[in-house]
């Protein structure tokens, strides 16, 4: 019994990319610095976000995270994230957002949404944070049903998310 | 049997030690968070739950198997089995995650891991039940019954944390998401779920460790294809196969729970007859030095091999003698079916534990037939 625990223990570890531990704190520019829990592994095409972002996958799931210039409140930030993610699905449907508070209390706005695409039916969340003149996006997606499994990590990396005053 | 003299008694101790105080963190929490959903879970769970195994354990009517090991089975079901099933599901679907696509490990994950690890940890449990008291595995009866009853527990605790997720996750009350829940995996596919599963598996361990006239091969090839079959029964019922009919209606979710899980329960079904046939059969070749005497007649044999047989038996003698004929009769019956036990155990005809087996039916009967010349004599 105990033995079948431990081989499918051992199984689920050597399964895990390399350096499945903590990335450690990666910075996306304008001095952001985002703190992907254990699992996460930089996107093959992280590049592909551009000089000021980041992307990470884990388990099928990707998340964005972006930043530059903002001098607006964070809603406005979310809502024109929105506005141009609506534009690339199908059948798009988004909660209304909520305020949060992120790192050092620094106030952000969320909002989950479902949509269709090419590969299937997708859900995300997006999260919008701004301080000090920088604004940062969360931008998370993952397969229909699967965003919950990686829930507890973008919590924890909106939770840790560093934005310089 | 003294248990405690077993190696294998202490090691389930151990292992329920262990699962329990993992298992009751989790309980707690239920509690604290949504009380009404687990204290109702657990209120509609054993309304269906004890009726169900007081079927499953009167299955066996020829030979009732110890309460002390049957609790052991459901014990272990629920609180071993299932611990070690939640904590090796999770790092298999781990696994799965890494090596197949995400949308794939939602539809195929439950019904890849389930299966392989829920259906080891509860054969663990026949196996360690086995390793208690081996005595009392004679028959593929005790197999079945043992099985089912491990499966029973493990589908209550089971249930337990489906009912009360369900709560937690609803924004309305606790209570409709859990009769919602009730209804469904209970009401709707109770039937087809770990009992079933296990019971199958048990009928082949049965088979293995107790049909000692067959070859080795043939008993364990036969165990290994009811643990295949347990754990197809469980792929199927996992699977997303049929999922697009079940979406259009309640017609045509019952029926996708009744193909993917009659043909499985029809199995266990003629498994149980077929174990039940060979009990009964078993039970007139152990009476037949005994049929003829003061003790059994060849009438009441034939009585006795049937259990429609005995309960009609019962109502007439209520009708005519009373309620207290009929409670002395159930247990003359009761010990007249315990001396074929006995003739499993001693080989003299004319055993001391033989011959006392006898005085309490022969004692029995002369009771009954006072309580029946009472009753004459007021009528």
């Amino acid at each position: 019994m105990i033995g079948w625990m431990l081989f499918v223990f051992a199984l689920a570890a050597f399964a895990a990319p390399a350096g499945s531990e903590a990335l450690g704190p990666v910075e996306i520019g304008s001095g952001v610095v985002v703190a992907p829990p254990g699992g996460w592994a930089l996107a093959a095409d992280s590049e592909a976000v551009g000089p000021q972002g980041a992307a990470f996958e884990k388990a099928g799931a990707t998340v964005i995270f972006a930043a530059g210039g903002w001098s607006g409140g964070t809603e406005e930030l979310l809502a024109d994230q929105l506005t141009q993610l609506e534009a690339e699905f199908d059948s798009f449907d988004a909660l209304p957002a909520v305020p949060f508070s992120a790192a050092g209390g620094v106030p952000g706005h969320v909002s989950l949404f479902t949509g269709a695409a090419d590969s299937g039916r997708l859900e995300g969340e997006v999260a919008a944070l701004a301080e000090g003149g920088t604004g940062v996006v969360m931008f998370a997606i993952a397969p229909f049903g699967q965003l919950r499994r990686v829930q507890g990590d973008l919590d924890e990396m909106l939770d840790t998310v560093v934005i310089p005053r | 049997m003294s248990l405690s003299r077993q190696p294998a008694y202490w090691l389930f101790v151990m292992l329920l030690l262990g699962s329990v105080m993992l298992i009751a963190g989790e309980q707690f929490a239920y509690v604290s968070t949504v009380p009404g959903a687990w204290f109702l879970s657990y209120v509609l769970l054993a309304a269906t739950a004890i009726p169900a195994g007081v079927i499953i354990y009167r299955f066996d009517q020829f030979e009732p198997e110890p309460a002390s090991l049957v609790a052991i089975a459901v014990v272990w079901g629920a609180v071993v089995a299932l611990t070690f099933s939640a904590i090796t599901n999770s790092a298999a679907l781990g696994f799965l995650q890494q090596v197949l696509p995400a949308t794939t490990v939602d539809s195929w994950g439950a019904a890849l891991v389930a299966p392989v690890n829920e259906e080891l940890y509860k054969g663990a449990g026949l196996v360690i039940i086995y390793m208690m008291a081996r005595a009392e595995f004679d028959g593929l009866m005790d197999g079945l019954v043992y099985g089912a009853m491990i499966g029973l527990g493990f589908q209550v605790v089971e249930n337990v944390q489906y009912f009360v997720h369900a709560a937690a996750e609803s924004s309305g009350g606790q209570l409709g998401p859990v009769v919602s829940m009730f209804f469904v995996r209970v009401v709707l596919a109770g039937l087809y779920s770990h009992m079933l599963f296990s019971g199958l598996m048990g009928f082949g361990f049965a088979y293995a460790v107790t049909q000692r006239k067959a070859s080795r091969g043939r008993r364990w090839g036969i165990a290994g294809l009811f643990i295949v079959l347990a754990w197809a029964a469980h792929f199927i019922w996992n699977s997303p196969w049929l999922e697009s009919l079940m979406t259009m209606g309640g017609g045509s979710f019952v029926l996708v729970l009744g193909i993917k899980g009659l043909p499985f329960l029809g199995l266990l079904v003629v498994l149980g007859v077929f174990a039940r046939r060979r009990e009964r059969h078993a039970f007139a070749r152990l009476m037949t030095e005994e049929v003829g005497g003061d003790v059994v007649t060849q009438a009441e044999l034939e009585v006795l091999k049937i259990g429609r047989r005995r309960r009609a038996a019962l109502r007439k003698t209520k009708r005519r003698d009373g309620a207290p004929a009929r409670a002395v009769l159930r247990q003359l019956q009761r010990e007249q079916m315990n001396l074929a036990l006995f003739h499993t155990k001693v080989r003299a005809f004319d055993h001391p534990a033989l011959e006392a087996q006898r005085d309490k039916v022969r004692g029995l009967k002369a009771r009954l037939a006072r309580l029946d010349a009472t009753s004459g004599q007021a009528g």
